[in-house]
């Protein structure tokens, strides 16, 4: 029967390392559906987070925007931009206010120069500075709008030399103009009140964002309006219409939490102006900023709650790993299913399972038969150990349970008869609590504390072995569930908003967090099951 | 050799991440040139139930991952009290579903059946992983999508709307092994008594409340029923949408025997969802020792920094399906204009919640979708609305509210 364990332990291994796997995969994937349908049939192009204004170029867009767009305080130049005429274009958009505290400076001439200019350009026609043009070696404009201002030089970094006027000048510089732009979304100077200042940890503005890509650089000139009439930021996606992982982690780090209702702000919104962006880009973008309750912070982001549990399954794992190779390698006279049993508890009890394992351990032994040892331990150790040589096998057995049925979907029953009382014994998490226990009571009984309680009172009959095994196994396993229950109950339908799925890791650790709770509930009912001699706990 | 095996792996890695380039996702959409947009509003503009429904669930899930595709779909006929019903209990999590429609002759039309593939259902979980919620859909177009899409299909057969309520609030409860006790209740038989109760049914798709139906001047059985299966002292929490023209006080004070009755309710529908949108209910509820559950019913929003779902309240069965825009995204409540103009009671309420000038890291701005073609909301009306949700002074000449008429200005022959 020495084969049972190993096969129990691969089960719980091969079930919650598919799950956790399967997560990994799901979180990492970016747009895996986009071009397998997902575009097909489309009417328009809007999605509920992003805005999608496809034109037949900047002419046109500009003309749309005048009309949609028509407030006397985000008015552009009457001329539509064209490469010849975008400084002058921007100069007549531009209302300076004479109290600005700060002076652009980008790059003028081609087309080339608007892309590393236009990011600035966004701040410069929102804020009011004013702006002068450095090319063929001299600045255009006004240069006395230099004094008492601060200057802020933006560009690639060699484009503008460190001429006198621009020795007191502030260099913001990139190595692409995407670069650029996400810098500039960033950055903030108070005191001379320049840049956007939209880092992560600016929780509460309803930042809007201009997308386009360097090529389509006067698209977003059209498009400047929105920097008035919508605070929008500036934003450059790839030249091949894909998003950079720059980009990515941003607008993931723009994604705005709940706290009582999705309906609360601030929320965010793109308006891509390039028709060359990308379908993928815009459903990752959409889904980047889309609204999640605080806990988890929604797919792929890591919330905080889902961060302080995740460090349960990692240390979980870890502890495994080290009680399972410690075992192996120290203690040669600890047979294979303690030390499966030991391995599979610190699992779930993160540096608790390996202090309880080495404080077991790390004391007298004896050998009251050939190949069988006991280690004289304290009656709470005892304890301890035996709720670790049930709860091994069992909680993770009834974690496994857990996710097949999550992963298949709960059964269902709310017919007339379920009316009254007890409606919610049809609801699936009832369903899924009784599952997890009955079938893992059966597992373990039958694979794992039969065997064992036979292996170690061979004079006892199978009858009445198997009915001691079961209850032993019931009884222990209800202790467990007595936290387990309560606490996943509590975790998944009352403290995170949206119960959790299968592929979101915040359904893993509040198993994890269950499980911890179990053994600490469980614990104190071994230490009776101990005193009365119906489990051992020096093995 | 392990270093091989490393790069390997990580190029395994990374190519599975996927990316997002691709072709221009700017092409041809048929109906792109009429989803106008300007600052702080976006039109969607359907001509008819279904195109309607197939713009909000392209909208509202791109379908480019598990994550922002849906849970499930909801499919009616075109019958708004059913509809209606439905969107109030299923839309709402962990279900996740938005609604399409059959056609007029009830069979599921090629566009909706495309548009279902598209938006590939991961299943309710909590629900056998149900990919589809078919209410009154004919058996052989529930085969249909079984055989054709091989969805799960969980159908729904009660032609009684009340009844179906009833139904439907037993499902619900199984799927989350509570009743919620706050229960939203509308007239099933006066003639406004959906539009009245639109902007409450936008708090269900939003929040998964109970909801029930009453006649002007008694309570059904099966709403009795509903009522009763809420426990404690209090029983339900009920809200009735509209006024005593709507829902008679008599029916009211009948109610009161289930619990606590209020009235979200105005003069005229748009005021009714004006009131709504700024309505909130919270209180004592639930409560035992160490852990306690208030009530807490209505959108309650008066101040700036949201967004709000906005058409006709003739285009019943457009706006009924345009509450999954109060479920995902910017979420928000539901608002009733004219189709040329803005009502006094809706611009009143924008006002109040009009923004204002912030710096760059404090902006605070609205947002609308407008539901319909220009026959359902014209060009005047959304730019009317676009001023109003604006953070920019609404200039004082406000003749862009007003209806086309002949000018009072000049005497007439």
């Amino acid at each position: 029967m020495k084969w049972t364990y190993p096969i129990v332990a691969f089960i719980v291994v091969f079930v919650l390392g598919f799950g956790l796997t399967n997560l990994i995969k799901e979180e990492l994937e970016v747009s895996p559906w986009a071009e397998s349908g997902a575009e097909e049939g489309r009417l328009m192009a809007h999605t509920k987070n992003v805005t999608r204004l496809v034109n037949a170029g900047a002419a046109d867009l500009h003309a749309y925007l005048q009309t949609a767009i028509p407030y006397e305080e985000a008015k552009t130049a009457a001329m539509s931009p064209s490469e010849k005429n975008w400084q002058e274009f921007f100069i007549q958009s531009l209302k300076v206010d004479p109290e600005a505290k700060n002076v652009v400076v980008v790059p003028g001439g081609g087309k080339e120069a608007l892309k590393w200019a236009l990011p600035a350009l966004y701040y410069a026609y929102f804020n009011g500075s004013p702006v002068l043009f450095y090319e063929n070696g001299k600045l255009s404009g006004n240069t006395q709008s230099l004094n008492d201002k601060k200057i802020f030089i933006i560009g690639s970094g060699d484009e503008i030399p460190n001429l006198e006027e621009l020795k007191e000048a502030e260099r913001i510089t990139a190595n692409s103009p995407q670069h650029l732009a996400l810098k500039l979304a960033e950055y903030r100077d108070e005191e001379a009140e320049f840049g956007w200042g939209r880092e992560v940890n600016r929780n509460n503005g309803y930042f809007h964002y201009v997308l386009t890509i360097p090529d389509d650089a006067l698209l977003g000139l059209a498009a400047i309006t929105y920097a008035r009439s919508n605070n929008a930021t500036l934003l450059y996606a790839e030249e091949d219409g894909g998003i950079s992982g720059e980009l990515d982690r941003y607008a993931f780090a723009q994604r705005p939490d709940w706290f009582v209702t999705p309906s609360e702000g601030p929320f965010r919104h793109f308006w891509i102006v390039s028709n060359r962006i990308s379908y993928a880009a815009q459903g990752r973008l959409d889904f980047a900023i889309e609204k999640a309750e605080y806990a988890s912070m929604g797919p792929v982001a890591l919330g905080d709650l889902e961060a302080l549990l995740l460090i349960l399954v990692i240390w979980g794992i870890a502890s495994a790993l080290f009680v399972w190779i410690h075992s192996m390698y120290t203690l040669p006279m600890v047979k294979m299913p303690i030390k499966i049993s030991w391995a599979l508890a610190s699992l779930l009890l993160p540096i608790l399972g390996p202090v309880l394992y080495i404080n077991s351990y790390r004391r007298p032994a004896k050998e009251v038969e050939k190949g069988d040892w006991r280690w004289i331990r304290s009656h709470n150790q005892q304890s301890a150990t035996a709720t670790a040589m049930g709860f091994g096998y069992g909680a993770n057995l009834m974690i496994v349970v857990g996710f097949i049925l999550v992963w298949f979907g709960f059964p269902l029953f709310f017919g007339e008869g379920m009316e009254g009382p007890f409606f919610w014994l049809g609801a699936g998490m009832p369903i899924m609590m009784i599952a997890m226990y009955v079938f893992a009571v059966l597992i373990a009984w039958l694979l794992v504390q039969y065997p064992m309680k036979k292996s170690m009172m061979p004079e006892m009959s199978n009858k009445q072995l198997s009915k001691m095994a079961l209850i032993t196994t019931a009884l222990s396993m209800l202790a467990v569930s007595l936290g387990m229950m309560t606490t996943s109950w509590y975790m998944l339908m009352n403290k995170i908003p949206m119960m959790p799925k299968e592929d979101d890791v915040l359904w893993f650790a509040s198993m994890w967090l269950a499980s911890f709770v179990g053994f600490l509930i469980a614990w104190p009912i071994n230490w009776l099951l101990i005193k009365k001699h119906l489990k051992p706990g020096n093995v | 050799m392990i270093k091989y095996i490393c790069n390997i792996l990580l190029g395994i890695l990374v190519i599975s991440c996927g990316k997002t380039e691709g072709g221009p996702g700017g092409g041809s959409h048929p109906l792109q040139q009429e989803a106008t947009a300007t600052a702080y509003t976006v039109r969607l503009p359907g001509s008819n139930p279904e195109e309607q429904a197939i713009l909000l669930t392209q909208t509202v899930y791109p379908a480019t991952r598990e994550d922002n595709a849906v849970g499930a779909i909801i499919l009616v006929p075109q019958d708004e009290h059913i509809a209606f019903t439905a969107m109030h209990r299923i839309t709402h999590m962990p279900v996740n579903a938005p609604m399409l429609f059959l056609s007029e002759d009830n069979t599921i039309s090629e566009q909706t059946l495309r548009e279902m593939k598209r938006l590939k259902p991961d299943g309710v979980l909590q629900d056998e992983r149900t990919d589809v919620y078919a209410v009154n859909v004919p058996e052989d177009q529930v085969k249909k999508i079984r055989d054709i899409l091989a969805y799960r299909v969980r159908t729904f057969y009660e032609e009684d709307p009340v009844k179906l309520a009833s139904v439907l609030d037993r499902w619900q409860a199984a799927l989350k092994a509570d009743h919620p006790d706050e229960v939203v209740i509308s007239a099933i038989d006066h003639p406004e008594g959906i539009q009245h109760g639109m902007g409450a049914m936008g708090w269900n798709a939003h929040m998964g409340k109970g909801f029930a139906w009453v006649y002007r001047d008694s309570i059904p059985q099966a709403t009795k029923d509903i009522l009763k299966r809420r426990y404690g002292d209090h029983g339900s929490f009920m809200y009735l949408t509209g006024g005593p023209d709507v829902i008679s006080d008599k029916v009211a004070r009948q109610l009161g025997e289930y619990g606590l009755v209020r009235r979200v309710a105005g003069k005229t529908v748009f005021a009714s969802n004006t009131v709504n949108a700024g309505y909130k209910d919270f209180g004592r509820n639930w409560g035992w020792w160490w852990d306690w559950t208030p009530r807490s019913w209505g959108w309650g929003i008066a101040q700036a920094g949201h967004n709000y779902i906005i058409g006709n309240p003739d285009d019943v069965l457009y706006m009924i399906p345009a509450a999954v825009l109060g479920h995902m995204g910017k979420h928000g409540p539901i608002l009733f204009v004219k189709a040329d103009s803005v009502p006094k009671a809706t611009a009143d309420y924008l006002n109040m919640v009009k923004p204002f000038k912030t710096g760059p890291q404090e902006t605070i701005l609205n947002f609308a979708w407008i539901i319909g073609d220009t026959t359902s909301v014209n060009i005047a009306t959304q730019q009317s609305v676009d001023r109003l949700l604006s953070p920019f002074d609404v200039p004082v000449d406000t003749s862009s509210y007003l209806p086309d008429a002949p000018i009072l200005q000049e005497k007439k022959d």
